[in-house]
């Protein structure tokens, strides 16, 4: 009966432990990926980019709908989608891991933090580090980071021919307004 | 046994809650339509139900040589005989496009209006893409052969030539599409009556119908195996088509290249005047399309 009442109290912490839990999401997340090469720069943008943060859990978990994506050209947006992402196969561009660097909690400022996890996107997975910036505000969590992602290593090949159009790296950058789900 | 009991039950909640929850994925743009059934607006010779965007402009010249069994000698047909093609289209929107275009063959000039019917949906509520297209074209070539009795040169009018088709059209997988195209052409004097094209036996029919099929399987994100069969029937003689390549996308441009049994490029021939035979000779062909937009995006 001992043992019940002591299991029982852990059970009871636990649980009240995780009512403080510090949990964010968005559904309206933006990114931007620009494409400076020498022939053309251009930029592609979406903003239903979705995303958890959970401190409790560790967890970032992030994806977006490759098919919101868009440049400003509904040709090369058809191009990008069909022949190059082929998102019909590969949907989603998705991050899962974890913080890395410390973050406080308590602390409204802006902290530095470092995110280490799983990208994919075309069907290829990579372990990457991402650096950027969490900030609390009011019962939100912004969210600033921005890292390069190499075409190659994702399977997406680049045609000789049109080398001066497209980069093999893009500048991916996010930013979010998440907000608390206690 | 109670206590095996709460403890299972304590542990299983932890669990539960400690899960590692990720975000389920879930599509966030719905409902789009199919795109890009085909590469471009021409799959070898035959219009395709692929649009033109707004303001989207479609430059292509197309190209057919001689017969490849010369060999080397006169490298595989390309001294001799090439048929050349450009073309210009526009689309005023994603459904109503107009195309102008002019053959060496006949000197042969063509005004062609396209029409997207039906855009096949990811969700399959509108299970196949339907277009349609109509075109009128005239033979400006100015040697010409006189048959069959005629005295006089050819008028406007028996120079002229219409032409219509239908484009069905699915894109059964991310990798391959089909269409079957029912066209007709209609020349205004038989093609017997002036030897518009030297050294070549036209039919007498001025009448021409076709069900063409297409299809084109992609062996990656910008390459894919093209095919078609255009079988026609001009009076007794019946005639195929048969044409097989490779298609790459290059970023605003797609390169068509193939094998063809017949060597005209424009509708209204390929229907009629010198469409190929099966297993007959083959000739190399190269099409090259550029597409773009006219206005700059804001």
């Amino acid at each position: 009966m001992k043992t019940l009442a002591i299991l029982l109290a852990f059970f009871f912490i636990l649980k009240v432990n995780s009512a403080d839990a510090q949990s964010f999401t968005t559904s309206t997340g933006e990114i931007i990926f620009t494409s400076k090469a020498s022939k053309l720069t251009f930029n592609g943008s979406s903003k239903q980019l979705q995303g958890l943060i959970d401190f409790d859990k560790s967890l970032v978990d992030f994806y977006l709908d490759l098919a919101s994506l868009k440049t400003g050209n509904r040709l090369r947006d058809k191009h990008m989608r069909d022949n190059y992402l082929e998102v019909s196969k590969y949907p989603f561009a998705e991050f899962t891991g974890s913080i890395t660097s410390p973050f406080d909690l308590q602390s409204k400022a802006s902290q530095e933090v470092i995110v280490e996890g799983e990208f994919t996107i075309h069907g290829v997975t990579k372990s990457i580090s991402v650096s950027g910036t969490l900030q609390q505000e009011g019962t939100n969590l912004l969210l600033n980071a921005s890292w390069k992602v190499k075409l190659g290593d994702y399977n997406i090949g680049i045609p000789k021919l049109m080398f001066l159009e497209l980069s093999e790296t893009q500048d991916v950058s996010i930013s979010a307004t998440l907000s608390s789900q206690n | 046994m109670s206590r095996l009991i709460c403890l299972i039950t304590v542990f299983s909640f932890l669990l539960i809650d400690s899960g590692f929850s990720q975000l389920e994925r879930k599509r966030t743009v719905q409902n789009d339509l199919i795109e890009l059934t085909f590469m471009a607006p021409r799959h070898i010779n035959v219009f395709t139900v692929t649009p033109l965007s707004k303001h989207e402009f479609h430059y292509s010249i197309m190209h057919t040589f001689g017969t490849i069994d010369g060999g080397v000698e006169d490298l595989w047909g390309i001294d001799n005989g090439a048929n050349i093609r450009f073309s210009f289209e526009y689309g005023f929107n994603s459904t109503f496009s107009l195309a102008l275009g002019r053959s060496s063959q006949e000197n042969n000039y063509d005004l062609s209006a396209r029409f997207h019917l039906l855009k096949q949906r990811i969700d399959n509520t509108i299970p196949i893409s339907l277009s349609a297209y109509t075109g009128y074209g005239i033979s400006t070539e100015s040697n010409y052969v006189l048959n069959n009795g005629r005295t006089k040169a050819p008028s406007f009018n028996e120079r002229s030539n219409i032409t219509a088709g239908l484009m069905i059209a699915r894109k059964f997988s991310p990798d391959f599409s089909a269409q079957i195209s029912p066209a007709i052409a209609y020349f205004f004097a038989p093609r017997t009556d002036f030897n518009f094209f030297p050294n070549f036996r036209y039919p007498e029919e001025q009448f021409y119908t076709t069900t063409a099929l297409s299809a084109r399987y992609k062996l990656n994100g910008r390459t894919a195996l093209t095919a078609q069969y255009i079988p026609t029937i001009a009076g007794s003689e019946f005639h195929q088509n048969v044409a097989f390549g490779v298609d790459i996308e290059t970023g605003g441009h797609v390169f068509q290249m193939y094998l063809s049994t017949s060597q005209a490029l424009n509708d209204a021939l390929v229907l009629s005047s010198s469409n190929g035979s099966s297993f007959q000779q083959l000739r190399f062909g190269f099409n090259i399309n550029r597409l773009f937009l006219l206005k700059k995006p804001s």
